[in-house]
């Protein structure tokens, strides 16, 4: 079973609502059989963009693509992109069977065709045994698995899944976001999936489109977003950050130098020129901060976070900054008490992100 | 653990509820028991008892039974033109805040609180300025127009409560509008629907003022019929009648209640 994934190309594509704009010349585009997510906070533009590919409004400008063919003129039941919705939306007056079948069954097909079908979608979800169950029976994992057995079962050349963990408890979360990926990829379904969740977006893309305020922020994968930031929104909405302000002290090599408030200087290796004074945002993940006698960062212990794998330890400076530490996790706790004075000192300098203060609005 | 007493709240809750008793389940009661006295006059209580006047009612009284079988038919088809006219509006209208869309349903609406008198007066001019001879149809035109904000109101409150991404859905997987319709929409409403149609008969079936302007000479319906008798003589054949009415109704009601409002059955 599987079905022809298809190209789809976002041409720049602009929407306004009653003259409000929402998306402002997006453009991207998703190879056949690729798993893209569409990263952003709640307005954005990503749920638009979601229900203008699906066909339930038209774009103000712009056009979208299948395959090279615009399918703007397209109603969304002729489109063929199937959708995996929020809360599922099974059709509560249709048992399992049924709704898996509903696509084949509006479509025109009858009979031995749409059982086979069924059984085949619903065996490969694993919710064969459920097949006369009603949607109120089920728990949420297993709707999720319905909606998507009844996506995709009417071979659609597009998936789109929007914010489809985020009505899960966190436990079950994990377990799912690993079995709709490979449920996709095994399917070779091309699929877009809109979220909220960074780490939702990190497990399970192949590739992420960064939205913010209606515009492309960055594209990139995981670990091109996680690693090489192009702006301050990606830094601060992918993963957790530190942000400490700073001064351009001038180039050393292949480092700037960069006097920070309260700290002292200390060099980031980066291409990136600016003028010499430029006042600069710093940038450095938890991970890459560690206890050192000699580090430059001096402050206080103010609170331990022990989440399990990594300890969070929150260090304030003598400025008021606050800095989270997260160190691997060593058995008896960490070794340092809250009150207690600590130092600080950047793990790998290429890590840390270099922003021009000015140009980059900050992340709510 | 015992909730603790409100007696003030109780005791007016009480009070409420006789006086529902008081006004509504009483005066039934006598009627249904006035209906089956063995004398020719209509007391309370009665001396004698016989089924005899539903017995004359049903075989000696072929003018009563006209105007029921009139109010029937009239009855019937307002019944299936206001629910379809109705449901179709309210579905459309369902979840709709433009100003159009108010607009339209204030207007759809406004049967329910303009006078019917003055509707049925206003449609007695306009059929007969527009020529059209007064019918068992002009009346149940008249009858569809009262009736049909009933059945809005009983989808709508169904229809809100449907969740719009079902018939988004339904589009994604390549259902035609009208397939969603029949397969999705109608199904969840299915509760709405059979209330509003409810409700249109018994409002079609008891109506009185536009009745009295539109019904041409020859096709009396039922309610104006038993007034004719009880401004001529007593008879105790309009209290059979009510009986019958009062039967069939609590029928209905303990059938539909049973098939429509099974816990877990009807459709969300």
């Amino acid at each position: 079973m599987t079905t022809a994934g298809a190209k789809l190309t976002i041409s720049n594509v602009s929407h306004a609502y009653a003259g409000v704009p929402a998306l402002a010349d997006v453009s991207f585009e998703v190879p056949a059989g690729d798993l893209t997510a569409l990263l952003g906070p709640s307005g954005c533009g990503k749920t638009t963009l979601l229900r203008i590919i699906a066909g339930f409004f038209r774009q103000t400008q712009g056009s979208v693509l299948v395959n090279g063919v615009s399918i703007d003129d397209l109603p969304a039941a002729k489109r063929n992109v199937g959708i995996v919705f929020q809360n599922y939306a099974l059709f509560p007056h249709l048992d399992v069977a049924r709704n898996v079948g509903y696509g084949l069954r509006a479509q025109g097909a009858t009979g031995p065709m749409v059982e086979a079908r069924v059984e085949e979608m619903l065996r490969l979800v694993k919710m064969a045994k459920f097949a006369k169950r009603l949607p109120a029976e089920l728990s949420g994992g297993q709707q999720q698995r319905v909606a998507l057995a009844r996506a995709l079962a009417v071979s659609p050349r597009i998936v789109l899944l929007d914010e489809p963990f985020s009505a899960l408890d966190k436990a079950l979360r994990l377990d799912m976001q690993i079995e709709v990926k490979s449920l996709l990829k095994q399917s070779g379904v091309t699929s877009i999936i809109v979220t909220h969740d960074q780490e939702e977006a990190l497990s399970m893309a192949d590739r992420i489109v960064v939205l913010n305020q209606g515009q492309i922020e960055q594209i990139g994968n995981p670990a091109e977003l996680y690693d090489a930031p192009r702006s301050l929104f990606v830094n601060t909405f992918i993963g957790h950050v530190n942000v400490v302000e700073g001064r351009l002290l001038g180039r050393e090599g292949p480092a700037l130098a960069i006097d920070v408030a309260g700290v002292g200087r200390i060099a980031v290796p980066t291409d990136k020129n600016y003028p010499s004074g430029q006042a600069l945002t710093v940038t450095v993940r938890p991970e890459n901060l560690v206890p050192d006698p000699q580090g430059p960062f001096a402050g206080t212990v103010r609170q331990i976070l022990p989440l399990g794998p990594v300890d969070v330890i929150e260090v304030v400076l003598p400025s008021g900054t606050a800095l989270k530490v997260s160190l691997p996790h060593a058995v008896g706790g960490v070794a340092f008490e809250p009150g207690a004075a600590l130092r600080l000192a950047v793990r790998d300098p290429s890590g840390c992100g270099v922003f021009s203060t000015a140009s980059t609005p900050q992340v709510a | 653990m015992r909730e603790a007493r409100n007696i003030p709240f109780d005791l007016a809750v009480w009070i409420a509820g006789a006086l529902a008793v008081v006004l509504l389940v009483l005066p039934t009661l006598v009627v249904v028991a006035m209906s089956f006295t063995n004398e020719f006059t209509l007391r309370f209580p009665p001396r004698s008892w016989s089924a005899r006047w539903y017995f004359e009612l049903f075989t000696n009284s072929p003018q009563i039974l006209a105007s029921a079988l009139a109010s029937l038919k009239v009855a019937a088809i307002a019944t299936l033109v206001s629910t379809a006219l109705g449901t179709l509006a309210a579905v459309a209208l369902a979840g709709r805040k433009d100003r159009l869309s108010v607009a339209l349903d204030a207007f759809f609406m406004s049967p329910m609180v303009f006078p019917a008198m003055s509707l049925g007066l206003a449609l007695l001019l306009v059929l007969s300025l527009a020529g059209i001879r007064l019918s068992l149809l002009t009346l149940a035109i008249g009858h569809v127009v009262i009736a049909t904000p009933f059945v809005i109101r009983m989808v709508s409150a169904a229809a809100q409560q449907m969740n719009p991404a079902l018939l988004d859905c339904a589009a994604s997987l390549g259902a035609s509008r009208i397939h969603a319709f029949f397969t999705i929409t109608l199904p969840l409403i299915r509760s709405g629907v059979v209330s509003g149609a409810i409700v249109a008969f018994l409002t079609s079936i008891d109506h009185v003022p536009v009745s009295l302007m539109l019904s041409d000479p020859r096709t009396e319906t039922l309610p104006i019929h038993l007034w004719a008798i009880l401004e001529s003589n007593l008879d105790v054949r309009v209290a059979a009648v009510s009986g019958v009415i009062v039967a069939a109704t609590v029928a209905v009601m303990l059938i539909v209640d049973r098939r429509m409002f099974v816990p877990g059955r009807a459709g969300r």
